[in-house]
């Protein structure tokens, strides 16, 4: 039988892809491919350094977080960007050298009970927020009637965006 | 017992983080990259429980009973091909059924460790002492190769609760599943302690659920009317769950969705999902082959009025049960993958609460591929206050009532109505 060492129960795994599930995010300096799939109201926000390539991705749900329930940073728009920032400079990151990008905020189903423009929502205060702290967007596949899942190369800085309707993977 | 939101919630995340505690020692342990696909805490009928560890051939792991804070069962099962592979990166000599002695030697000393973080985390919630027997080493493909009868006696006839986790791999096909299943005195001692006089009582919870149960055999009698196919009811459950991990229980490719909100003393979400393949033989057998094959307009005018029918049925029952009045919004439609149409009504609800009951349905064809999943989400207050006003003799008349005058029948689906819909003309319900 061989032995094993535990070691800390947290540590970090060395996969190279990983999930990013609802109100997740994550950060990284080890070039992750970081996914998040089926975005429909929700969206992604991708962030990357061009020089050190540290990069994030959060799934978010809601726009503000002093509106909502819960204390996870990755389900707040204004929220995930502020941490992940934060954390990404703590990581290595240049912040004048970080850019942003966009991906989800569609209407799927017409509901009433939604509310209008419920997608729409988060990503007008990704922009905002994102304005405010001086972060340039320099890509954005938002809005329409679709889902989306996004797979981010940290590595390189490659976001591809891929839909249940077409064959073709949009690169931003 | 009355089961208190904010104690359910905090034990469902103790599952949760001790699920990703056991992925961790796994990963450790193995070459295996592992994280948590998803922790579920249902309220079950325990012949549910039998059918699901009766379901999916072979499995190995082992099995632990508990005693003191928390009695029950933990079992820890991967599927045969997960357990040949695991046993092969912990040891040498691995024979192709994995039960020579140091296979199953390396399997039960993984799913030990892996059951002691969880059973520690467990402890240190509760402040107490729970008792582990030494783990058992179990193989099989039914039920009783994992509990036994006596255990299956402890648990609530009607409304059986279990924690579930299952655990997936990067890059390969791996089952892993983790079952808690407390008995259910130990629960109720466990939720006495852990809430005050605000919640659901139990017993009431296990009686809407007999009513929606009996409310989906009757949408599944109705559906096998309007489309020739024989249909029966798959599972039941309700699914106690964080908003934000619903998306992972919902399969990641493209589904054909049909989504009604509802309001009145009961509010929420209500959402069919079909498989592509199942939304055209749906729609073969109610209006007939489309041309293309391919779900056109008038094709999806007739998943959505025969949704319309579906939902017009469990929300009657519903709304019988309740003495209460509900309302339902017109359907609305898409095509898209399974995590992006549920996340419009997850950010619904997010606004005002946390976790939900879902309650889970999957009808489904006895001889053929075919089959649709029913997500009910209501609002948690709003069930709250509903269950609270429910008088238990209700219960008992409802269903009387229920088998007597067949409701389920009061809406037929009409082949013309769905004329109507593709028209714009069809407004026998209000939006909501």
């Amino acid at each position: 039988m061989k032995t094993f060492d535990f070691g800390d129960d947290e540590a970090e795994s060395t996969r190279e892809e990983r999930l990013v599930g609802v109100s997740g995010y994550h950060v990284t300096s080890e070039g992750e491919t970081l996914i998040a799939y089926g975005l429909g109201a929700c969206i992604a926000i991708a962030l990357w350094d061009t020089d050190s390539t540290v990069g994030a991705l959060a799934h978010t749900l809601l726009p503000r977080q002093d509106k909502g329930l819960g204390a996870s940073s990755g389900k707040y728009v204004d929220a995930a960007i502020q941490t992940m920032l934060r954390e990404m400079v703590e990581a290595g990151a240049g912040y004048s050298t970080i850019e942003a990008r966009l991906v989800g905020g569609a209407d799927i189903f017409e509901l009433k009970a939604l509310g209008k423009g419920v997608g729409t929502k988060n990503v007008a205060v990704a922009r905002e927020e994102l304005d405010r702290l001086d972060v340039p967007i320099v890509a954005e596949a938002t809005g329409g009637e679709h889902g989306r899942t996004v797979e981010f190369d940290t590595a390189t800085g490659r976001l591809e965006v891929t839909t249940a309707h077409a064959d073709d993977v949009e690169v931003l | 017992m009355k089961l208190n939101v904010n104690a359910l919630g905090t034990f469902y995340e103790m599952a949760r983080e001790g699920a990703g505690l056991a992925a961790t020692r796994l990963n450790s342990m193995s070459e295996f990259d592992s994280r948590v696909k998803v922790t579920r805490l249902h309220f079950t009928h325990r012949s549910e429980i039998r059918n699901e560890l009766d379901d999916g051939g072979e499995k190995v792991g082992i099995r632990v009973t508990m005693d003191g804070e928390l009695s029950g069962t933990s079992l820890l099962l991967f599927d045969h091909e997960s357990a040949l592979s695991v046993a092969g990166t912990l040891v040498d000599d691995v024979d192709d059924e994995a039960t020579n002695e140091l296979a199953t030697s390396a399997i039960v000393e993984l799913c030990h460790i892996m059951n002691s973080g969880f059973v520690d985390g467990w402890a240190d919630v509760l402040q107490a002492e729970i008792d582990v027997s030494a783990p058992e080493y179990v193989i099989g493909d039914t039920a009783t190769a994992f509990i036994d009868e006596d255990e299956f006696t402890n648990m609530h006839e009607e409304l059986a609760l279990v924690f579930q986790s299952q655990i997936e791999t990067t890059g390969t096909e791996f089952g892993f599943e983790h079952y808690l299943i407390p008995e259910h005195d130990s629960i109720s001692r466990l939720f006495e302690t852990q809430t005050d006089d605000e919640g659901i009582e139990y017993e009431k919870l296990a009686g809407f659920d007999q009513m929606a149960q009996h409310g989906a055999t009757r949408v599944a009698e109705n559906l096998t009317r309007m489309t020739n196919i024989e249909m029966g009811v798959d599972i039941r459950r309700i699914n106690f769950i964080s908003l934000d991990a619903i998306p992972e229980t919902v399969p990641n490719e493209p589904l054909v969705s049909v989504a009604f909100s509802f309001s009145g003393t009961l509010g929420g979400y209500l959402l069919f999902l079909f498989d592509p393949k199942s939304a055209n033989e749906l729609v073969a057998a109610t209006v007939g082959e489309s041309p293309g094959g391919g779900l056109g307009a008038f094709e999806q005018d007739a998943i959505k009025e025969l949704s319309n029918v579906m939902t017009s049925g469990l929300l009657d029952g519903w709304a019988n049960m309740l003495d209460a009045t509900i309302d339902h919004s017109t359907p609305a439609y898409s095509h898209d993958m399974g995590a992006a149409v549920v996340d419009p009504l997850i950010v619904g609800l997010s606004e005002v609460q946390e976790f939900a009951f879902v309650f889970d349905t999957r009808i489904h064809a006895v001889d053929r591929e075919f089959d649709v999943d029913i997500y009910a989400i209501p609002d948690e207050s709003d069930l709250e206050a509903a269950l609270d006003r429910l008088d238990a003799r209700r219960i008992d008349e409802s269903l009387e009532h229920d088998v007597e005058e067949t409701e389920f029948e009061a809406r037929e689906f009409d082949a013309d109505l769905v004329e109507e819909i593709a028209a714009g003309t069809f407004e026998e319900v209000e939006d909501l």
